[in-house]
């Protein structure tokens, strides 16, 4: 058995270093016992991959995300498909923007978007750059990262991080950030969302484990380099914020 | 009258500034709180040079004002390297009569990217270098794109564009601009390829998304590209590298005039290049400038030379949160050749707090360290398991690498063990934390 994450656009949408993200899931998977293989999809490529058990989408510019949206709206049926059986989403940075139903640009133009999950993004022309902490319902670790984005998220009820003790969230300061619903997820977080977050790796990993229809294993083992990192930034954002 | 209270006030704030050590940007935040056009009110000289890009303005404005005072000009420029507004207000007041007549043939600006449109909304540049863009502190910069945008803003009709024709990116600030000045490589020995690094930002045109092809890379994105899409290419440059061996440390500029260079870095060679172009753009002579530029050590210290122990070191100073500033200086360590050890040192990348924000360390291309020359490298400050845990996704072997997380004890282990070359990258937030600890050689 060998373990399929997609990851969309690699090259078009690869700000803040997200690769990361789909590298860390395949060690983690790779730790816990089973194969895994991370296969490029390109912006070119007519089809998604059949069978893949997860799908990772990055942050890229502005322009490019409307340019992605406009070349996976075509996939966004097998997209969908896929997501219903139980094969995980992880969207980051302007991924999140092309989730929702409508997606309104810098120019104030209203697109389409791929409809995978009820919210609607608006692009601004102001940037929102700062450190977030905040507690996730999945998991009693906090999620530490950083906002880099110039979207706000409206209409948002089942979130992936809560009360954020700093940082902005989807449409306030200190309010909720991200989406989740089921096997999808989704977060302004920039870059390397699950290095920086080993609870949130383990949390997303045993999904896609699931999925291939293997047994969690009592322990996904993480990075002692990825937690000791962790347990510095939780440190010190709690440090900042008095929390 | 408003101008001449501003000048005053601009004029003895800076001598005061100097006499207690700050910075140069509030005398001018002052002068325009009392004069908010003053700017627009000043005589200034018949060149007005802007530099702005990712990488290379201060060295490259550094150039510029050398080789033009070689040249008999007489240039002033914002050697404090405060580049933003208020910046460039001291710069222009402090060197202007009461009069407001800035006393120089040419004005030469370092201007911040971002802030750019607001620096040059009372007067416009003669010229505007722009030397590339690329991924940068995105935390205050978002992405290039951005920032590209912010730069469109202080681009006017009148002002000549001298653009890096291999910089598939910036090179758009050209297009529909009549006057613009191309300056760019040729493929050298030293040319790859195609575009490395983690990251492949060549990949798809700025302009169409199609994808790119490239007949040559210098470096990231930077080189010979063409969009197989909407046909766009490389303009063929005025100014041109047309010979580059770093190894021997030498160029050719337009096919005439050699430089040796100080620092054999494609940086440089780039850097290099950009400043003859300005300085043949404001009425300098080429040859001259060529002379003036070789063997030319930059002031602004960015390589330091020391001893530690046994070690013979040199610290390349990087930016944080700029991924090719490591590259390049990853790059260079290992096309020295010889044995070696590399200190990375990443422990203050915000001034003012610890941040969560490492996604730039994804960006870096730590690979290139994955040479037999490399013997051993070591991590150190206080992000030292971020770090550590982009260590694991190289190809390096784990007993080539190794963590000490305190700074000082990294450096009393060198200092006890070892005699081989040893490397230092790092930020100017960080450097002196090492240096402090070694025997600096004078600059």
């Amino acid at each position: 058995m060998v373990i399929r994450i997609a990851h969309l656009f690699p090259d078009l949408m690869s700000l803040y270093g997200g690769w990361a993200n789909a590298e860390y899931l395949k060690r983690a998977i790779e730790a816990a016992g089973t194969a895994c293989e991370i296969i490029p999809v390109q912006p070119e490529d007519e089809t998604l991959p059949a069978g893949a058990d997860a799908f990772y989408l990055g942050a890229g510019t502005e322009r490019a995300a409307l340019y992605a949206l406009e070349r996976l709206r075509p996939q966004r049926e097998a997209l969908k498909a896929a997501l219903d059986g139980g094969a995980v989403g992880l969207f980051c940075g302007t991924g999140m923007d092309l989730l929702g139903t409508t997606l309104q640009d810098m120019d104030g133009k209203q697109h389409e978007g791929l409809s995978l999950a009820p919210f609607a993004t608006e692009q601004k022309n102001k940037r929102i750059t700062e450190d977030v902490l905040g507690a996730c319902p999945l998991f009693p670790e906090p999620i530490v990262g950083f906002i880099n984005k110039c979207s706000l998220h409206r209409g948002i009820t089942t979130p992936l991080v809560k009360d954020l003790a700093l940082g902005f969230g989807n449409e306030t300061e200190g309010g909720d950030e991200g989406y989740h619903a089921g096997t999808i997820f989704a977060s302004c977080l920039t870059g390397p969302i699950l290095v920086k977050n080993p609870a949130l790796l383990k949390h997303i990993a045993a999904l896609i484990l699931r999925h291939a229809g293997l047994e969690r294993p009592a322990e996904i083992p993480v990075s002692d380099r990825a937690e000791q990192g962790y347990a510095v930034t939780v440190q010190a954002l709690r440090e900042r914020c008095g929390k | 009258m408003r101008m001449l209270l501003a000048i005053l006030i601009c004029k003895i704030l800076r001598f005061v500034g100097r006499l207690v050590g700050k910075g140069s940007s509030l005398p001018g935040a002052y002068a325009l709180k009392v004069c908010p056009d003053v700017l627009s009110r000043a005589k200034l000289p018949q060149y007005i040079v802007a530099v702005s890009g990712s990488n290379g303005k201060t060295s490259t404005v550094e150039m510029i004002a050398y080789s033009l005072r070689s040249q008999g000009f007489r240039v002033v420029y914002n050697e404090e390297g405060s580049n933003q507004i208020e910046g460039v207000t001291t710069l222009v007041l402090g060197n202007a009569d009461l009069s407001g007549r800035v006393k120089a043939d040419v004005l030469l600006i370092e201007s911040d990217e971002r802030y750019a449109a607001k620096s040059f909304k009372y007067f416009h540049p003669t010229h505007f270098v722009v030397t590339n863009l690329y991924r940068d502190q995105l935390t205050r910069n978002g992405h290039p794109e951005w920032v590209l945008d912010a730069l469109r803003g202080a681009v006017y009709p009148e002002t000549e564009l001298i653009l890096n024709a291999d910089d598939p990116l910036s090179s758009t600030l050209g297009i529909g601009h009549e006057k613009t000045a191309w300056f760019g490589m040729d493929r050298c020995a030293c040319s790859l390829p195609a575009p490395d690094g983690v990251y492949h930002d060549g990949t798809y045109c700025p302009v169409c998304h199609g994808r790119m092809v490239y007949s040559c890379a210098h470096y990231n994105h930077i080189g010979h590209w063409q969009c197989t899409s909407c046909g766009r290419t490389r303009p063929e440059p005025a100014h041109r590298i047309t010979a580059a061996d770093l190894g021997a440390g030498t160029l050719t500029l337009d096919g005439a005039y050699p430089v040796q260079l100080a620092l054999r870095s494609i940086y440089n060679a780039g850097n290099i290049l950009a400043a003859y172009s300005a300085v043949i753009a404001c009425g300098g002579d080429a040859e001259k400038c060529a002379a003036s530029l070789s063997d030319y050590t930059l002031k602004n210290g960015r390589v330091q030379r020391f001893r530690l122990g046994a070690h013979e070191g040199t610290l390349l100073t990087s930016k944080h949160e700029n991924s090719i500033a490591y590259d390049t200086n990853l790059r260079y360590i290992a096309e020295q050749g010889g044995d070696c050890s590399v200190l990375v040192i990443v422990d203050a990348v915000s001034r003012k707090y610890f941040t969560s924000e490492t996604s730039w360390l994804w960006d870096i291309d730590f690979d290139r360290l994955n040479v037999p020359g490399v013997e051993h490298v070591y991590l150190s400050g206080r992000y030292c398991s971020d770090l550590a845990a982009r260590f694991e996704c190289t190809l390096l072997p784990p007993e080539k690498w190794e963590v000490i997380p305190e700074i000082p004890a990294a450096a009393e282990h060198l200092k006890a063990n070892g005699s081989e070359k040893l490397y230092v990258v790092t930020c100017f937030s960080d450097r002196d934390k090492l240096l402090n600890l070694t025997e600096k050689e004078a600059q």
